[in-house]
């Protein structure tokens, strides 16, 4: 696999929540076996985050059949999950609740990152408990009269994976990761109240 | 989502709650208090008490049961959901109309939740480990 650093690449500092630096690395194959192509890019990018992230995360797109965009997040203490875009079938747990960004000009459900379910049954994921959480929390911040910030997403985000029995860390990290994911999409706050009263 | 779209939508979450999440949940409460006159049921009610379950026990079977109904019609609506090219919920409008109830919505998985918590006479599994109650509470106003 041949290789270039390119140091701040994804020099993105945006209220202080992420300053990246990475390097980008092509070659023919990605070795982790999770994303299966022929041909693939793979861009790391350390990630630091006031939230409490400090993720380390690659992202691969995958050239064959179907492409696929991937990122891998891993944590400080080794826990890692694969990102994916959302492309059915198969599809996944959005890790930003989809129906909070719909009306954003930028925002693509398809290009959004989420979990497949393949990768919630690999780490003991359950959806139904995050649907759960996210409509408690959803309708909680509706009536609080309070406006859906992305910081009032991003918590949402990291409450249902925790409810669906991942770690707090590493729910942040994912949360981290997809969230400066949506900003290299050009989304950067939420639009819609999901299941606004009514 | 608003207007007629939202108004079909939440018909639809009733239905779902009455007519499927209800109807299984009254189903499994008459095997457990003895009403059900299937023979196959009064069987495993003999068996249960045979197995001499305590109060508590039974009401975390309860629990058990009722997150499988909750469980189901999650992963159904999700499954539906993520192979929309190949299935969909379509509601038929009175004027004639026709629209996919999971496109026009806020994602049904959440919906499902709120539609329990408008139209279900049945707790959630959690409320009912934590209340003690199997039958929601609702104001007088509702």
């Amino acid at each position: 696999m041949s290789s270039k650093s390119n140091d701040n690449i994804f020099s993105l500092n945006d209220n202080n929540v992420y300053m990246s630096r990475g390097k980008i690395a092509v070659g023919e194959s990605i070795g982790s076996g999770r994303v299966s192509s022929s041909v693939s890019t793979s861009i790391e990018a350390k990630i630091l985050s006031s939230t409490g992230s400090d993720a380390r995360m690659s992202t691969r797109k995958s050239v064959g059949n179907r492409s696929r965009r991937s990122v891998v997040v891993e944590t400080k203490g080794g826990e890692e999950a694969v990102l994916t875009e959302y492309l059915r079938p198969g599809g996944g747990h959005h890790i930003h609740m989809k129906s909070a960004y719909k009306s954003h000009p930028s925002y693509d459900l398809n290009k959004a990152l989420c979990l497949s379910k393949e990768e919630m049954t690999r780490l003991g994921l359950d959806h139904v408990e995050m649907t759960k959480v996210q409509r408690k929390l959803y309708t909680e911040l509706a009536r609080s009269g309070k406006e859906l910030t992305r910081e009032e997403s991003n918590r949402i985000a990291v409450e249902a994976l925790i409810a669906g029995g991942a770690s707090r860390q590493l729910a942040r990290d994912m949360v981290a990761s997809a969230t400066w994911d949506l900003k290299l999409q050009g989304v950067r706050a939420p639009t819609d109240m999901p299941w606004g009263k009514r | 989502m608003k207007g007629k779209h939202l108004d079909i939508i939440y018909r639809f979450g009733k239905d779902v709650v009455v007519q499927a999440r209800d109807m299984t949940i009254r189903g499994s409460l008459s095997i457990l208090d003895g009403t059900a006159n299937a023979p196959r049921y009064k069987d495993m009610l003999k068996k249960m008490e045979e197995l001499a379950f305590s109060k508590e026990q039974k009401e975390y079977m309860l629990s058990l049961v009722i997150n499988s109904i909750d469980g189901a019609i999650n992963n159904l609506i999700w499954m539906m959901e993520e192979n929309n090219d190949k299935y969909a919920f379509v509601a038929k409008c009175a004027d004639g109309t026709q629209f996919d109830i999971e496109q026009k919505s806020d994602g049904l998985c959440m919906g499902q939740w709120e539609f329990i918590d408008e139209f279900s006479k049945y707790n959630t599994a959690d409320e009912f480990l934590e209340t003690g109650e199997l039958e929601k509470v609702r104001n007088k106003s509702e």
